[in-house]
């Protein structure tokens, strides 16, 4: 099977020539590094950067999130809410099973015991 | 610097440095019609170039920032002079778009935030950003762990001797037991992952995942993150990188590892953590 990351134009870690993976760099770029105002028109250009920044990134994160994958929200530490999320994601489903299983029971008369 | 362009350009600044820095020669910046210059005050230089405003003024910038192409030949022009600055000492990386109308605007922002680039700057000496991400392929770590539970294989055994109703509930029960242990060996391997490389690193910033088209990768990006890095541990994090692969590329986890990068996430605004004394 070939390998997630097959293609994946990563930077190598010793100066290559290789060009680097172009989300990478806009994910430091464009809201990383020392944020000054020039004297032209910043507060318009953080609107602009922030739609970018939406398209670009966010998507992906709503994914993750809706994976119950959200441990850079957190701190690094990443603790408590993806446990939480895990803690009530199984509770759900062990509800689902329980009333699947009261179902087949009454349903067909197909019984575990 | 003609008086006739004063005008219709502006000055770009890339990044700070400190003022004894030297420009290599083979610079060209956002346009090989004005390379990259020093503008040194004081202890420190802004590296910046001149931009004219019908193409980075606001209404253009507006436009511009919104077409993907020029955005791409935009930053990795940025991010070029700044690779060739970060082999021969500390920068401090500028946000894109840090655009002035003129060079005595430079020298005033040199001048009143001389003392806090001169901070960052001695702080950031001998060290470099570098990223793992991981990236996992639900499919094969399922597998794996299918493969390797007794719980499943009771339960598929189970299953096999059981009429139509017991064996549907055995493989949900199944199928359940895979997700939540799937889930838990790969918030394990982030984590190990993740501690792993903090300990060659002197601070680490947590990073949203990367949209999927635009990284060209596929599976799920569980993990993203920036390390500040001494230039003498960053042997010690690809050794890291290379143990992880081993240890659970089998698995369906793979770790790209990117840097050296300037230390975009360990510059601004509060100083980078220090570790040493």
């Amino acid at each position: 099977m070939e390998s997630a990351l097959q293609g994946y134009g990563a930077r190598a870690p010793v100066q290559s020539g290789q060009p680097a993976n172009l989300a990478d760099i806009l994910e430091r770029v464009l809201d990383k590094g020392i944020v000054i105002a020039g004297d032209i028109q910043i507060n318009l250009l953080d609107i602009e950067l922030l739609t970018i920044k939406l398209r670009l990134l966010v998507a992906s994160v709503d994914k993750a999130r809706e994976m119950g994958i959200d441990w850079w929200e957190n701190d690094p530490q990443l603790t408590s809410r993806a446990e939480q999320l895990e803690e009530e994601n199984r509770d759900l489903r062990e509800r689902l099973d329980r009333l699947e299983s009261a179902v087949l029971e009454t349903g067909d008369g197909d019984g575990r015991e | 610097m003609a008086a006739s362009d004063e005008r219709e350009s502006g000055w770009w600044v890339y990044c700070i440095v400190a003022a004894d820095r030297e420009l290599p020669g083979h610079l060209s910046g956002l346009s090989s019609a004005d390379p990259p210059v020093l503008i040194e005050e004081g202890n420190v230089a802004a590296i910046a170039s001149r931009v004219p405003l019908d193409e980075f003024g606001e209404a253009p910038l507006r436009a511009n920032l919104n077409d993907l192409a020029w955005l791409e030949r935009t930053v990795r022009a940025h991010e070029a002079v700044l690779d060739a600055m970060l082999p021969s000492g500390a920068l401090v990386p500028m946000r894109v778009c840090t655009i002035y109308s003129d060079e005595a605007q430079v020298r005033e922002m040199l001048d009143a935030r001389g003392a806090l680039f001169d901070h960052v700057l001695a702080g950031l000496a001998g060290k470099a950003e570098w990223g793992m991400k991981i990236v996992a392929d639900r499919a094969r770590l399922a597998d794996h762990v299918r493969t390797r539970s007794e719980a499943a294989r009771a339960l598929e055994a189970e299953a096999a001797g059981k009429p139509a109703g017991g064996a549907y509930l055995a493989r949900k029960k199944i199928a359940a037991l895979t997700r939540d242990e799937s889930d838990r060996l790969l918030d394990e391997v982030v984590r190990e992952a993740h501690a792993r490389v903090n300990r060659c690193s002197e601070g680490a910033v947590i990073l949203p995942a990367q949209n999927r088209e635009l990284a060209g990768y596929s599976g799920d990006m569980v993990f993203n993150g920036a390390y500040l890095v001494d230039d003498e541990q960053s042997d010690a994090v690809a050794l890291v990188i290379d143990e992880l692969r081993s240890e659970y590329g089998p698995l369906g986890m793979a770790f790209d590892l990117t840097g050296p990068w300037p230390a975009y996430n360990f510059s601004a605004p509060a100083p980078p953590r220090e570790v040493r004394a």
